[in-house]
């Protein structure tokens, strides 16, 4: 008999002894801490992950998340001091770092966001409010986001939690303000386009002139020249007339009259009305070849 | 402990380097391995008990609570892939790091192990969500971005990201792995969160016409240094490897009129390049009828020159002539000269005498036909 029941005691005492060990031990994971409560009296705290104990059936325990947390804010729609209004996605990274404040303060990690959010709300509106927008979107953003986690901060760790860090992740106008910009961004897009096109006539008129202009100075120019020319030759041609004639004048006019009559009459289309007495028949009524009279 | 020496390949019973079924379960799959072991137990379960077969009930016995015994130690071998790290946790707290391998740690529940993918480049993409399927959905709402001068600027953009690899700066701080699985909620989503509010913060501070042109670079950089310096204060253990920004444009509902001032720029160019294409016709033309005009002119003064001096070479000679014989020649020249003048001429011949009453009564017109009769 003794032999038979042996293996019954043995695995009767293992399963005894893995239910003791199962109520009395339980482990901490490093995401986590954790609370022994005491009929809901929180007795220790293990923010240490590890194997840790408690007293069996009297006490239990709960994890509460140790990790970097992310507090994601709805987007709403902030008023900054010069009244424009803008649409604010902002988040929160927190840790909770006093579990037994905050599981006295909000019990579960639910509300404790609900809390949180609750004062990040206010922190957010509270600091834009008392900025300009363009402080909101460029000058000052880190510092803003700075200011709204240490006027977070405080509520925070009233809650048990710290605030790790506040950013704006978005702040955009709202539709009908965004049209505006689109309006301006617009026309200010369209008077530079003007601009450069005008720019563009500008610098081609100034080029079709300027060379229009050259075109009428080189032509002149030339035209200058060639009067000069012109003249010169002309006088050239007086000085060799004048020289050559001027050694006779009267032969000259003689020989340029004949020259003359030739040109002037050699057409044949002229009609002659002569006498005979002229001095071309001076020897036509006479038959003896003596000039008459 | 043998069990912690994870320096060599083996297995605590000195067997064979031999990947496990599946993970940490270690109990599938392994019939040769386990046959030996069961072969060793038995025979020391036989030394043990030298009575052999005799007592049978208390022999099983023992063997089966060695088999549970060996099921049981062999649920901590694990194998570490190459692309992964071995964070190993007792009860919960973190111990080790092991590199890529086949592993052993203490069995289950008192070691468990986790095997992050530390050398995957994960992606988080801004702007523009790809779907299973490839498509490519806008997100207008994150990718519109105010500027620093009050414009909107539409920006699409890519976060590579993985699991640090650098060595932690102090002694005390946990190993880049570590930290990503035991200090960080979400980590995909706080990747995405903290390069939007940098991109966000890095482009308000910038103005609309640097981003869109030539200053990506710079906002790049500067986006990637904000991430990090976030995530490294979150203690998240996540290393930005690069931002990239795929695209950065006007909105669409202004993108035209950006297009117009380039296109303006464009008709500039082309109202110059016609404006110098006609000068660069006109001026050279111009340059050629300059010099046609002079050339026309020197022609000219060379024709009237050569003219004068040949008319005047002629007389000169002429005259030459005639003052060796003035009157002959006189006399000669004249009638030459009414000679072929009148040859050529209608002539009508009319004595002083008789013409005197005829004349009025000439019949001109009479002639005029006979004229035009020949």
């Amino acid at each position: 008999m003794k032999n038979q029941s042996l293996p019954i005691i043995i695995i009767g005492a293992a399963v005894i002894s893995l239910i003791a060990v199962s109520q009395i031990f339980f482990t901490v994971p490093e995401t986590s801490q954790a609370l022994v409560l005491r009929f809901g009296e929180v007795r220790r705290v293990h923010q240490e992950a590890g194997l840790k104990w408690k007293y069996p059936l009297i006490e239990s325990y709960i994890y509460i998340d140790k990790r970097n947390l992310e507090l994601d804010q709805d987007q709403q729609e902030v008023v900054a001091a010069d009244q424009e209004r803008l649409i604010v996605d902002a988040f929160a990274r927190f840790r909770i770092t006093e579990p037994v404040l905050f599981y006295q303060s909000v019990n579960n990690e639910v509300v404790g966001r609900q809390r949180l959010s609750t004062l990040m709300d206010q922190s957010l509106r509270s600091v834009l409010g008392t900025v300009n927008t363009e402080d909101i979107i460029s000058g000052q953003r880190a510092e803003l986001m700075g200011r709204i986690q240490s006027s977070l901060e405080g509520g925070a760790r009233r809650l048990g939690m710290e605030v790790l860090d506040v950013k704006i992740r978005r702040a955009d106008l709202p539709p009908e303000n965004s049209q505006a910009v689109y309006g301006r961004m617009q026309s200010e897009r369209q008077q530079e386009a003007r601009q450069i096109r005008a720019e563009g006539q500008e610098e081609s008129l100034r080029i079709t002139s300027s060379a229009d202009a050259d075109v009428i100075e080189i032509k002149a120019k030339a035209e200058e020249e060639a009067q000069k020319l012109r003249g010169q030759a002309d006088a050239t041609r007086n000085a060799v007339f004048a020289d050559a004639y001027g050694a006779n004048p009267e032969f000259f006019s003689f020989y340029r009259s004949l020259l003359a009559y030739e040109q002037a009459l050699a057409s044949g289309d002229s009609t002659i009305v002569l006498s005979p007495d002229s001095e071309f028949f001076r020897y036509l009524g006479d038959i003896n070849g003596r000039p008459g009279r | 402990m043998p069990w912690n020496d994870n320096s060599g390949n083996r297995g605590p019973w000195g067997q064979a380097p031999r990947p496990p079924g599946g993970g940490n379960n270690g109990a599938g799959g392994q019939p040769p391995d386990l046959e030996e072991i069961l072969r060793q137990g038995q025979q020391r379960i036989k030394r043990a008990f030298p009575g052999g077969g005799g007592r049978l009930g208390g022999g099983a016995f023992g063997f089966i609570g060695l088999v549970v015994l060996g099921l049981w130690l062999f649920t901590g071998v694990y194998q570490v892939e190459q692309d992964e790290l071995g964070v190993v946790t007792r009860f919960g707290q973190f111990v080790a790091i092991t590199q890529p391998g086949l592993k052993y740690h203490m069995p289950y529940p008192i070691e468990s192990v986790q095997t992050p993918k530390v050398t995957t480049i994960n992606e988080v993409q801004v702007g523009i969500t790809t779907s299973r399927r490839g498509g490519v959905q806008d997100m207008p709402g994150e990718s519109l971005m105010l500027t620093g001068d009050e414009n909107i600027v539409d920006i699409d953009f890519e976060v590579f990201w993985q699991i640090d690899p650098r060595q932690p700066a102090a002694d005390g701080d946990l190993p880049g792995a570590a930290k990503f699985l035991f200090l960080i909620d979400n980590p995909e989503g706080t990747v995405k969160a903290v390069a939007e509010a940098s991109m966000r913060e890095v482009i308000g501070r910038n103005d609309l016409e640097p981003i869109i042109t030539r200053n990506r670079g710079p906002i790049q950089d500067e986006t990637r240094t904000l991430m990090q310096e976030a995530l490294d204060e979150y203690d998240s253990g996540i290393f930005i490897t690069e931002v990239n920004i795929q695209k950065a444009d006007p909105p669409d509902a202004v993108i035209e009129a950006f297009r117009d001032v380039v296109n303006a720029a464009q008709d500039k160019n082309t109202a110059i390049n016609t404006a110098t294409a006609y000068s660069n016709e006109v001026v050279p033309r111009a340059r050629g009828d300059a010099q046609r005009i002079l050339e026309e002119a020197r022609a000219y003064s060379a024709q009237v020159t050569a003219e004068a001096r040949g008319q005047a070479d002629r007389f000169t000679s002429i005259r030459q002539e005639y003052e060796k014989a003035p009157d002959v020649t006189r006399q000669r020249m004249y009638l030459e000269t009414m000679e072929r003048v009148l040859n050529g001429s209608n002539k009508i011949i009319l004595d002083d005498d008789a013409g005197s009453g005829v004349v009025p009564y000439l019949p001109l017109p009479e002639v005029q036909r006979r004229r035009q009769g020949q």
